[in-house]
């Protein structure tokens, strides 16, 4: 096995230019799992975890741009304020020892459907920067995933960050696992209150062959905020609606049955999700108006 | 003052906590070659060839071997590489030995099988229909004696009982006429409760070395739990005299039954083949396929009462899921049936299913955790129906000295009682529940286990005494062993150490299982430490010229009571009877014991639980453990087994599962999977012991290993019973059963 180490963004671009079938590692948490299990031998690693710029963060025509080896811990210490519903699905992430390892660049790498960074990045409409030795280009989130574990990457190219607008206004993080540490959630869902849009962002993990939006519930939930000037004066939502919010959330999700749920149970349990966390959002909106 | 009964930290803990010990793994040896062992992918085969030319060109490679290489009586699922058939996926059925460990593994990938798939079955109740492919070829009787190294007599009367396909053994036991009973109950309780199979997941996977001797023999360095047991398996197949198999006993990275033998004799046999020491150790997933599991069970039982809560009649059909082997649970099983409430009617029937899987073995009291989860889930849902306090139910029934256990023999003092009574106080039972919470109990018990074993002593020439014992530690045990013998000779525990010997020169010792170690050696400890303090006092009576009745040790020396200033330091004491031209003999104690009698140990746990009716989430919020130990030698670790055991029970209603598809390749094979409970899940587990003394045990004591990891499902699924309203006849549980409201959401 080959093993190249970078120190610097341009040579990353090079070499994986040069080594398209190279497999990039960062914090390695998915990469040596892989490799342990025998189920990849990659011919070359590209080891990012030299390049500094990965691990820089800043605004970017008011929006941040978060570098691609940020890990979840630097997350959480950060920009827990300005991005809280990442934060919260970070802080859900594995154990202390994977938050400090593991980056969402790493996540959106993998893109796994049970991704946890995936949700959050989803529901506040991120987009993912990727890079070659020819330039770079940025895909919306939402357009990113495309496949059960598969992305848009392209194999001479390298995520460089993803880019965000900072929060504007309430967002949660919800799962069901069988416990809350160290293991694959049954379910998923993030939620971002955009006040100053007036929209409504979800996200769904582990419940479809990718990380997924549910846009229904969506349009369904922004249209009830907006139809009763709910956005601009906070009061109570039908209860009505909320519950319809839950059914287009389970009813966006395309689950299958496996050791840790049923496909019905996990539909079931988004739409708690979705209740749920739509009204500790909306709460806050309420207590911040 | 003594020393048993009071807290004493763990004499190898710290060496533990600082990683200096040294475990198998870590050992160097000159000359050292690397083993990794080829798995069959399929569940049931005939093996048409084993092309070994490309693996044993590799590149490190000293030799490729196959079944044909190795010459065994063992039955075929035993064989140390599987000849002609293949009877479980993850069966080896090649050995490669290298220079190192990755040039094994990649010359095991190199190993070329054709295998011809036969038809497999990896369900027990598909396993025992008319027409299921045969597992076994040769359906071997159960093996009492296996049964008995864990867990005492299993005392089940053999009676002709017709037997499925399958079957390789039923244990049955029965009183009275149950269908009669049935009949004239006011109420019975008939449903089917399921466990799952579930893996040891020690810390350390398993590893052994193994080294070719001179004579003939090997030398075996492995963390077994059994040196001696080990030692008499791998002569027998070796066609040696025992003694030609030293096994040097390494720490133990965990066992709970797990590790007593699995490599070593395909090792030893590679050592004489290649001339040169080989080591395997096995991955974390080749320990889950490899490492020898806990059989998933199921019950169908019917329990009858009065009522007013007094038991008639249980009817009980069980069956095991062994795996490839003839398996042994059931017979121990039905003594915990029948014998724990005294029921005047009873019909236990416990059948052994072979399947195509990893054979099973002893996990932390085996057959106990399966037949509590069906017997104490039963009798909870026969106080909700009976609308009667759980406690005073099981109270009513409850077996006490003189009563019959299930063999007709009379129960010892056992303390069944005082542990419920004190249950009944404890303030997680008494404090009210709010919505959505729940409250449940469980009763466990164990047989308990004994074996005659010796211990040496010698003191050394700064005063401390090295005792050794033929029992490694799994469990803390030295440690109360060491306190034992302190007192006994009149120093402080740290004086003491207790080295676990070679088998070349090791007292005998039983094997660390069936909560028998301090139960069994502790006596002989004593005993040891006793006669090495009257050796040493018979030199001091001369140094001193007092009769040795008037002597006393403290603070490293022995002086004449009443005249402190009468005195000789023991480091003299052993200096004169060591030395040249010393004139005192040396100190060379020995002690044994034969413990006559098992006793029986008891204990009740109690859970309390939060639920979230919406999603079936759950917390547990709660938990209480009350255990009869006879007497706590080492009250701290004491405790430390019962918060280990708890967790290890609980986690098999939390989510341990070995779930296979339906190709027999089993689905949770890692730690991602295979979820064994995490901090986060467990509540503190408060301890209350009970100390009812033995009169058999050394100082009263009893065993204390397996009770813990006994009652946790069915304390668990007591109390989301009670919290939701919903039984969950099933671990591990399914939280989607658990929910309630359906709103909101098109389910399916
Ligand atoms: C014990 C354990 C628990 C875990 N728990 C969770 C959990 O709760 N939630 C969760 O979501 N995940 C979890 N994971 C998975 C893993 O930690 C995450 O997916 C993590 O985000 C991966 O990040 P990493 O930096 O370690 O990625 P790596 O393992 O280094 O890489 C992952 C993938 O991304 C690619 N990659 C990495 N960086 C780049 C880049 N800059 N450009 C292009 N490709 C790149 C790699 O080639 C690889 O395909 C867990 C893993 C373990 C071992």
């Amino acid at each position: 096995m080959e093993f190249l180490q970078p120190t610097t963004w341009t040579e990353a671009l090079e070499m994986k230019a040069a080594h398209p079938e190279a497999l990039p590692i960062a914090g390695g948490t998915d990469v040596m799992v892989e490799i342990n299990f025998d189920r990849q031998r990659p011919a070359a690693v590209i080891d990012l975890t030299k390049v500094a710029e990965l691990e820089e963060w800043g605004t970017e025509n008011g929006m941040l741009r978060v570098g691609a080896g940020v890990t979840y811990s630097r997350i959480i210490e950060e920009l827990g304020g300005r991005l809280p519903g990442l934060a919260m699905a970070s802080r859900t992430v594995g154990s202390p020892q994977i938050r400090n390892r593991g980056t969402v660049g790493g996540n959106l790498g993998s893109a796994s459907p049970a991704g946890d960074a995936h949700p959050p990045l989803l529901s506040s409409g991120a987009l993912v920067e990727l890079a070659s030795a020819s330039g770079s280009r940025r895909v919306p989130v939402r357009e990113f995933f495309v496949g059960p574990k598969r992305n848009a990457m392209r194999n001479d190219e390298l995520i460089a960050a993803f880019l965000v607008e900072p929060t504007r206004g309430p967002e949660q993080f919800s799962k069901v696992g069988t416990r809350n540490a160290m293991v694959i959630a049954v379910c998923s869902f993030a939620i971002a209150l955009d006040v100053e849009r007036k929209r409504v962002g979800t996200g769904i993990g582990s419940a479809g062959p990718t990380p997924l939006a549910a846009i229904d519930a969506e349009e369904f939930m922004a249209g009830v905020l907006d139809e009763s000037g709910l956005w601009e004066r906070p009061a109570d939502v039908d209860p009505n609606a909320v519950a319809r919010f839950g059914e287009l959330v389970a009813a966006a999700a395309r689950p299958i049955d496996d050791v840790r749920g049923t496909a019905a149970y996990r539909r079931h349990a988004l739409a708690v999700l979705a209740r749920r966390t739509f009204t500790w959002a909306w709460d806050e909106r309420r207590r911040s108006a | 003052m003594s020393l048993v009964g009071r807290g004493q930290r763990r004499l190898e803990g710290a060496d533990k906590v600082a990683g200096v010990t040294r475990y198998t793994a870590d050992l160097e040896m000159a000359g050292l070659l690397h083993v990794q062992i080829v798995l069959s992918p399929l569940p049931a085969a005939r093996i048409r060839s084993i092309d070994t030319t490309g693996a044993a060109a590799a590149p490190g490679v000293v030799g490729v071997f196959t079944g044909a290489d190795l010459r065994s009586n063992a039955n075929g699922p035993d064989k140390p590489l599987a000849v002609d058939r293949v009877f479980y996926g993850g069966q080896a059925v090649a050995a490669v030995v290298a220079i190192s460990e990755s040039a094994a593994a990649d010359a095991a990938a190199l190993v070329e099988v054709d295998l011809e798939p036969i038809p497999a079955v990896t369900d027990a109740e598909a396993a025992m229909r008319e027409g299921a492919p045969q597992v076994l070829d040769t359906v071997a009787e159960t093996s009492e004696e296996d049964a008995a190294v864990h867990g005492a007599a299993t005392a089940a009367e053999s009676e002709p009982v017709e037997r499925p396909p399958n079957v390789t053994a039923v244990a049955s036991f029965k009183r009275g006429n149950v269908a009669k009973a049935l009949a004239g109950a006011d109420v019975v309780i008939k449903q089917r409760y399921r466990l799952a199979g579930v893996h040891h997941s020690p810390m350390e996977p398993h590893v052994a070395i193994a080294r070719p001797e001179a004579d003939g023999g090997v030398t075996i360095w492995a963390p077994t739990q059994g040196p001696f047991a080990l030692r008499e398996d791998v002569a027998k197949t070796l066609g040696v005299p025992a003694y030609k198999v030293r096994v040097v006993p390494m720490p133990v990275g965990g066992g709970f039954g797990g590790k007593v033998i699995l490599l070593e004799v395909l090792l030893s046999m590679l050592a004489l083949k290649v001339g040169r020491p080989v080591r395997l150790a096995l991955t974390r997933q080749q320990e889950f396929i490899v490492g020898h599991p806990a059989p998933g069970a199921a019950f169908d039982l019917e329990l009858g009462a009065k009522k007013d809560g007094k038991l008639v009649a249980l009817r009980v059909k069980y069956h095991y899921d062994n795996g490839a082997t003839s398996g042994w649970h059931a017979g121990i099983t039905g003594s915990f049936l029948g014998g724990t409430y005294q029921i005047a009617n009873f019909e236990l029937t416990g059948y052994e299913v072979a399947t195509n899987k990893t054979p099973v073995d002893a996990y932390r009291g085996p057959g106990a955790p399966q037949a509590y989860f069906a017997l104490e889930s039963a009798i909870d849902e026969l106080a909700l129906q009976l609308d009667m306090d759980p406690i005073e139910l099981r109270l009513l029934n409850a077996s006490k000295e003189g009563d019959p256990s299930a063999d007709k023999s009379p129960w010892p003092r056992i303390a069944m009682v005082e542990c419920l009574e004190e249950a009944a106080r404890h303030p997680l039972y008494k404090a009210a529940v709010g919505p959505g919470e729940g409250v449940g109990v469980a009763v466990g018990s164990w047989g308990g286990a004994r074996t005659p074993a010796a211990a040496g002593c010698r003191v050394e020439p700064d005063g401390t005494l090295s005792i050794v014992i033929g029992t490694p530690d799994v469990s803390g045990a030295t440690t109360g062993l060491a306190m034992i013998a302190a007192d006994a000779f009149g120093v402080s525990a740290d004086k003491v150490r207790i080295q676990t010997g070679e088998t070349d020169v090791a007292p005998h010792g039983p094997i660390a299982a069936g909560s028998q170690t301090t139960y069994s050696i502790g006596g002989a400890v004593q005993e040891a430490a006793l006669e090495a303090r009257r050796q040493l006092l018979e030199i001091a009576t001369d140094e001193l010229e007092a009769a040795p009745e008037d002597l006393e040790i403290s603070d490293g020396r022995v002086s004449v009571r009443g005249v402190p200033d009468r005195f000789v330091e023991i480091t003299r004491l052993v200096a004169a009877s060591t030395e040249f031209m010393g004139r005192h003999k040396p100190i060379h104690a020995s002690g044994r014991s034969a413990v006559l009698s098992a006793s029986p140990q008891f204990t009740v746990q109690i859970a309390r639980v939060r639920t979230d009716p919406e999603t079936g989430a759950f917390q547990l919020t709660g938990y209480a453990a009350i255990q009869d130990v006879g007497k706590a030698i080492n009250p701290p670790e004491v405790e430390g087994q019962i918060h280990g055991g708890a967790a290890q029970a609980l986690g098999r209603a939390l989510g341990e599962q070995l779930a296979f598809d339906g190709d027999g390749q089993l689905r949770t094979g890692s730690f991602l999977d295979y979820e064994l409970p995490t901090a986060d899940q467990l509540p503190d587990i408060d301890v209350r012991l009970i100390e009812i003394p033995s009169p058999f045990g050394p100082l009263g004591a009893k065993g204390v290993g397996e009770p813990p990891a006994i009652p946790g499902p069915a304390a668990l699924a007591n109390a989301l019973a009670r919290a939701t309203g919903t039984r969950l006849r099933e671990v591990p549980i399914d939280r989607s059963a658990l929910v309630k409201e359906r709103t909101g959401a098109r389910t399916g």
